[in-house]
């Protein structure tokens, strides 16, 4: 129950944070930051370097979002934790490095470090993701689908793993942002391994673990 | 409004994710059970046409037929009015049967779960007129049981196991992080290579059983637990509680309302006075070997057996005061090769001595029997006997021999049935 909570904290978090406008005046000028003011004379925009520029309503020709997803750096990365809840509690750490192909879509290579069932892997996966809009504060789904690779001794040990997410990435600055998420991971691990049973020669057995797992992310998007 | 959206998704999808679960599955060769139903396991008890004896178990004479038990698949029956030309005159198909004993025109015995009464009066018809279901519910079909892999998990709900066949499992297991099984049940299982009794209107069995009967109690070993079952009206034979058994009983052998227990480490004698709950009275302990037993007068006759499944060094025949219950004394041990069962008839003790062969020995002088031998006949090897009216029968690895004793110097061979 206190997940719940948790999750639902992260997300109202979103909301305090400021949204940025790009004022663009009739004479062809942007100005990027905060709009203070907006009435029927004037317009009150305060810049990144903390600047509070006025104008005059009738020189200004539009107010905009900021389109945050269309920045012009196309790469990005997000390093981010998340826990996945079970009986045996997992822990997972991703890295993704990836490209912005327009303000809706980018896919990226992850990989990371996860704790499934006391076991360590190391994942290696495919990260896609569609963002809803194009403001400082987007909702999001991914999907991630990837081999994971034992981090023990034992080589005949394996998985694959899968999972969706939604989430909304808070972006801060141009560079950074936050990105919460929850979502859904199955995993699929095979392990061999060796067993005596009394009075029986030593035998071969795999075992095979599923996943279905309620998975929370958090972590920051850099680019 | 989207934002109100993606809320309500991540509740949604919180409280559907609380229903998640992992499984962990194991994967392994196995003894897979094959399963047969209840219904069928139930109604498989007939009379079938004469087979052929295909491994050796529990020998059994009553009136003028003999019985041989095929272990796990039935009861092979023969007419051996005349020793010298036994007829097979055919066989009565039972499940998971391992031993029986007979008693007036009743036979009882283990069918693997349950416990049947069958009307013999017409041998070539017998009547299934009583059973106890699941009296022996952790009993397997160890004959296609491969020792090499474990058991497979086992559902009663799909029926009996009547068989196993090795094959890849997948089982789902609740252990997360360790990977334990075990042969489950496997040391419940019965092992009944024999049936013995030597009360009125019962048949003679070999020496080398677990399954005997006191008057109107079959008693049955299963794994560690004697098992009493009433059987004074056949149509309904009730069990009463097991009653656990703190050695590894081999054979039983009923004898004056005493029963003998052989076991790996010694000789109990429990008295059946509360015939539903027989009471150890004494003990006579010896080092870990096999030991059937047989009782005769004051005396019992106990070999003792070293082997591959019987551990220990011994391998001797102990003779034991049994004239007083309460208090065995140990007489006089005799070294043998590797003795296995035996019988007596009057003063002719008969000891299957493995590759030694067959031994008669003189019981006049029952504490100084083991250096009596009368003869030594190296060419039958057998695992047991039954010396009954002059006719010994004694089975081996590859049949049954019936001889001749009435001239102890020169057992005359009547009669083989070859497996």
């Amino acid at each position: 129950m206190k997940y719940r909570y948790i999750i639902i904290f992260i997300f109202l978090t979103h909301y305090v944070f400021a949204q940025r406008r790009e004022v663009t005046l009739n004479n062809g000028s942007v100005i990027i930051g905060v709009v203070k003011t907006n009435n029927d004379s004037i317009v009150k925009v305060q810049t990144k370097d903390g600047t509070i520029w006025q104008y005059s309503k009738q020189d200004v020709k539009s107010i905009i979002e900021y389109d945050y997803v269309t920045y012009k750096n196309k790469i990005y990365s997000f390093v981010t934790g998340g826990i996945m809840p079970a009986q045996v509690f997992s822990s997972s750490l991703h890295i993704i490095n990836g490209y912005r192909f327009n303000k809706h879509w980018q896919a990226g290579i992850g990989v990371g470090t996860e704790n499934i069932a006391n076991r360590g892997y190391l994942p290696l996966f495919l990260h896609g993701q569609f963002n809803f809009s194009k403001s400082a504060s987007t909702p999001f789904i991914s999907a991630m689908a990837g081999y994971a690779m034992s981090l023990s001794n034992n080589k005949d040990e394996w998985g694959v793993t899968a999972g969706v997410q939604i989430g909304i990435n808070q972006f801060f600055s141009d560079h950074l942002g936050l990105s919460t998420s929850i979502g859904y991971r199955y995993g699929y691990f095979k392990e061999k391994n060796f067993n005596m049973w009394v009075g029986i020669p030593l035998l071969e057995y795999y075992t095979i673990r599923e996943i279905n797992r309620l998975e929370l992310r958090i972590g920051l998007v850099f680019r | 409004m989207k934002n109100k959206l993606i809320g309500i998704l991540s509740l949604t999808i919180v409280l559907m994710m609380s229903g998640c679960k992992d499984k962990v599955y194991r994967k392994y060769m196995a003894n897979s059970p094959i399963y047969t139903s209840y219904e069928e396991f139930r109604n498989s008890i007939k009379f079938e046409s004469p087979h052929n004896i295909t491994t050796k178990g529990q020998i059994y004479i009553k009136d003028s037929y003999l019985f041989v038990t095929d272990p796990h698949k039935g009861i092979h029956v023969i007419d051996n009015s005349n020793p010298a030309s036994p007829n097979n005159i055919g066989f009565i198909k039972i499940i998971g049967n391992t031993g029986f004993v007979i008693k007036g025109n009743y036979l009882y015995a283990n069918a693997l779960i349950d416990m049947v009464v069958i009307d013999i009066t017409n041998i070539t018809a017998p009547k299934v007129v009583g059973r106890i279901e699941n009296i022996f519910p952790d009993v397997l079909p160890l004959s296609s049981y491969d020792p090499n892999y474990p058991i497979a998990k086992i559902d009663s709900s799909l029926g009996v196991v009547t068989a196993f066949e090795i094959k890849e499992v997948t089982e789902e297991t609740n252990d997360n992080n360790n990977y334990s099984t075990t042969l489950s049940n496997f040391e419940s299982s019965i092992d009944v290579v024999g049936g013995s009794s030597n009360f009125q209107g019962q048949g003679i069995s070999g020496s080398i059983t677990k399954i005997t009967m006191i008057n109107n109690y079959v008693y049955v070993m299963e794994g560690n637990h004697l098992i009493p079952i009433d059987v004074s009206n056949p149509f309904e034979p009730k069990s009463s509680e097991k009653i656990r058994i703190w050695r590894t009983v081999e054979t039983l052998f009923a004898y004056q309302n005493h029963i003998f227990m052989g076991t790996t480490t010694g000789m109990l004698i429990y008295e059946t006075s509360s015939p539903n709950n027989p009471t150890e009275v004494s003990v006579i302990n010896h080092l870990t070997a096999c030991d059937p037993v047989v009782v005769q007068g004051n005396y019992a006759y106990v070999t003792i057996r070293s082997g591959n499944t019987c551990a220990g060094v011994l391998n001797q025949l102990d003779v034991v005061d049994v004239s007083d219950f309460n208090n065995p004394i140990l007489k006089a041990s005799f070294q043998f090769i590797n003795p296995h069962g035996l019988g007596i008839d009057g003063d002719k003790l008969f000891i299957c001595d493995g590759t030694a062969g067959l031994k008669v020995l003189d019981a006049t002088n029952p504490l100084t029997c083991g250096n009596q031998l009368i003869k030594t006949f190296d060419n039958i090897q057998a695992t047991d006997v039954i010396p009954h009216n002059n006719i010994a029968i004694v089975i081996g690895d590859d049949g049954i021999y019936q001889y001749d004793y009435s001239d102890i110097q020169n057992l005359n061979l009547l009669s083989v049935i070859n497996f």
